[in-house]
């Protein structure tokens, strides 16, 4: 059976997916970035070798998220895709009808609008986080409660207090305020949920026509107090799926799997040795021309991997080497 | 002052600065004809590096546009190469019966006010609203504050022409050493978008984040208003329920109804100024107006300094993406 992996490096969480040809999902990792991308990475490449047979036999790769560049080059992908398409590919995998996705991650949100299959028109949160994972972290730290509890708070109340939900750091004040007067903490949790829902369908959601059947994913699906706020605001039922922690990852292996069947190639992964290998990054700035591009170098075991970011060729070099090459050139 | 520059004659001749942004890239063929006719030493600043933007930050006031801070770091940018004067035109009206962004009206005031130690900023009018006999006289006092004669004035008008004629350029010609050293080179542009935005913005690689050597990056040929004739805008601006009085966004609003209706545009992508008055107001009423008409795909952008160039990307991608697979 041949397997195809999908790396979804997030702001805050990263994801790893292994599904097999007939898109089963076979095993997904779900880790904290904690500002490590590659680290997050090379964990969640270790758990992988560690439940599964040593001959398993990856075809594709693919790297989605904000890390999905240095990620991709690291593992060596086959495919690097933004988060919208992957996460809009797993939906439809998922749900084939589904007609709007509605995403909220750690530090973004996003909405999906599709139609028969294609998507039609997106948007993404701009400057601001507001209403994201990050925040609602921080409020469940704040009041004390895990954050696995803190929407499971909202449902034990019919009341909601009002927050004022268009920024993240007004919100928060407001909360604290409502908290001072002595409103109890379901209350508040409840409005604050109302208060997100609010804020992302008047931002990202804004204009954008909304319909049945809607699918919520991302890590803040996980929270009942923000599905149950969004079932009351649209009026519909709002199905959260199975991965929906994962739903970029698998995207990615999907988005994979498509490539390397358009295009039959061997794939570049460089195997999952990569778990126990030192690395190091390094960039500089290159000054042949006024452009004064970035460049970025990738060390693997103390020798250059990839390096790009240059708007011009000069510097690339992208060719893989696959750790068992390496092991044997290290034999030598 | 200044390093004294003379002509060939051996007089001298005053230096004076020009500023590479805002109306540089819609008149600068005028501008330079009536410099080069009065027989001036032009100093241009070079194209707006990462430098010059962070010194019209400092300077700039705080709601005004990308674009506007980038042209107080160019003015801040002449200030240290000893011109004589510094020539910020006043550009009021271009086209009858409309009016040009306010903060061109403002710009030599604002340089004046905000620039340390400028050399003396000279502000010829542009108002096409005025009567010729008045937009020469601005001309020739322009020329006499730099101490041309009233002769030499007279033949660099007449050399310079019209300052209304606009400047036609495509979009291609910038994206051409993108394609050239870029990764696409070999292979056909697989989709043609519209491009809409304001010439200053599209035309600065920094103030409009790389977005155009992304584009080419992404197999996408990009086609501006520029492209498109004055008389087609024309008629997409007459059917409006109210006249649009911004000459430059109205041009924008017609162009987005123009391409949308286009068989050979796959996508529209409105690149808009955060801070800009016309683009807040119109860049939505195109949107409206083009998901009204038909099913042409638009993306909208926001650029500011704050916008990092991540999220640019992913948006860019995305929407290219989406085409793609929509064509399938």
């Amino acid at each position: 059976m041949e397997y195809y992996l999908g790396i979804d490096v997030g702001s805050v969480s990263t994801n790893l997916v292994l599904m097999s040809e007939d898109e089963e999902v076979r095993q997904d990792v779900y880790l904290r970035t904690a500002g490590q991308p590659l680290r997050a990475v090379q964990q969640g490449l270790l758990e992988i070798a560690q439940q599964q047979d040593d001959d398993l036999q990856i075809s594709g790769v693919g790297t989605t998220g904000s890390g999905r560049e240095i990620a991709g080059v690291f593992v060596g992908a086959d495919v690097i895709k933004n988060e919208i398409t992957a996460h809009a590919i797993g939906a439809i995998k998922l749900i084939p009808d589904v007609r709007t996705v509605l995403e909220i991650g750690g530090q973004d949100s996003k909405i999906i609008i599709l139609n028969d299959g294609v998507v039609v028109d997106f948007a993404m949160n701009t400057v601001c986080a507001a209403g994201t994972g990050s925040f609602l972290d921080r409020q469940a730290s704040r009041l004390g409660v895990d954050i696995e509890d803190f929407g499971r708070l909202a449902l034990q109340t019919d009341n909601s207090v009002r927050i004022a939900g268009r920024c993240a750091v007004f919100a928060e004040s407001d909360m604290i305020h409502k908290q001072q007067i002595g409103h109890s903490n379901p209350a508040i949790v409840k409005g604050c949920c109302d208060a997100l829902v609010r804020n992302y369908l008047n931002n990202v959601g804004k204009g954008k026509d909304i319909r049945p059947p809607i699918v919520f994913q991302g890590g803040v699906a996980c929270n009942e107090g923000m599905i149950a706020a969004f079932e009351e605001e649209l009026g519909c039922e709002v199905f959260v799926p199975e991965y929906n922690k994962v739903m970029g990852a698998i995207g990615s292996a999907l988005l994979a799997k498509e490539d390397m069947q358009h295009e039959p190639r061997p794939t570049s992964f460089r195997g999952f040795g990569l778990h126990s290998m030192d690395y190091n990054t390094d960039n500089f700035e290159c000054e042949d021309c006024p452009n004064r591009c970035e460049i970025l170098e990738i060390y693997i075991d103390g020798d250059l991997a990839a390096r790009w970011g240059g708007r011009c060729d000069r510097w690339d070099r992208t060719d893989t080497v696959s750790v068992e090459e390496k092991a044997v050139g290290a034999d030598n | 002052m200044s390093a004294v520059s003379r002509n060939a004659d051996g007089v001298s001749v005053p230096r004076v600065g020009f500023c590479r942004a805002l109306l540089y890239h819609i008149q600068w063929d005028f501008w330079k004809e009536y410099l080069d006719g009065l027989g001036a030493e032009i100093v241009l600043s070079p194209p707006t590096s990462k430098e010059m933007l962070s010194d019209g930050l400092k300077l700039a006031v705080d709601d005004t546009c990308l674009p506007v801070k980038a042209f107080y770091g160019h003015a801040q940018w002449l200030t240290t190469e000893a011109v004589d004067f510094m020539l910020v035109p006043r550009l009021v009206s271009l086209e009858k019966h409309t009016y040009i962004c306010p903060k061109f009206m403002g710009l030599p005031d604002m340089i004046r006010t905000a620039v340390a130690g400028p050399p003396p900023v000279i502000d010829p009018k542009i108002d096409i609203r005025q009567s010729a006999l008045r937009q020469r006289a601005s001309l020739m006092n322009a020329a006499s504050d730099m101490g041309f004669s009233p002769r030499s004035a007279r033949e660099a008008i007449q050399q310079a022409g019209s300052p209304y004629r606009r400047k036609m350029r495509t979009m291609s010609s910038r994206v051409k050493p993108a394609l050239k050293c870029g990764h696409s080179s070999s292979k056909q542009s697989a989709m043609k978008m519209a491009v809409l935005g304001h010439p200053y913005l599209l035309a600065d690689d920094v103030t409009s984040a790389g977005l155009m050597w992304a584009l080419a990056d992404m197999d996408v040929k990009p086609v501006t208003l520029e492209s498109v004739d004055d008389e087609i805008l024309q008629e997409y601006l007459q059917d409006l329920p109210k006249k649009v009085f911004w000459s430059e966004g109205g041009r924008l609003l017609a162009a987005a109804r123009h391409f949308s209706r286009r068989d050979d545009i796959d996508g529209i992508i409105q690149v808009n100024a955060f801070g800009c008055g016309s683009d807040s107001l119109l860049g939505e009423e195109a949107q409206r107006r083009v998901r009204q008409e038909g099913s042409c795909p638009i993306l909208s952008v926001s650029l500011d300094e704050h916008s990092g160039e991540a999220g640019l990307l992913t948006r860019l991608e995305a929407f290219c993406d989406m085409v793609k697979r929509k064509k399938q």
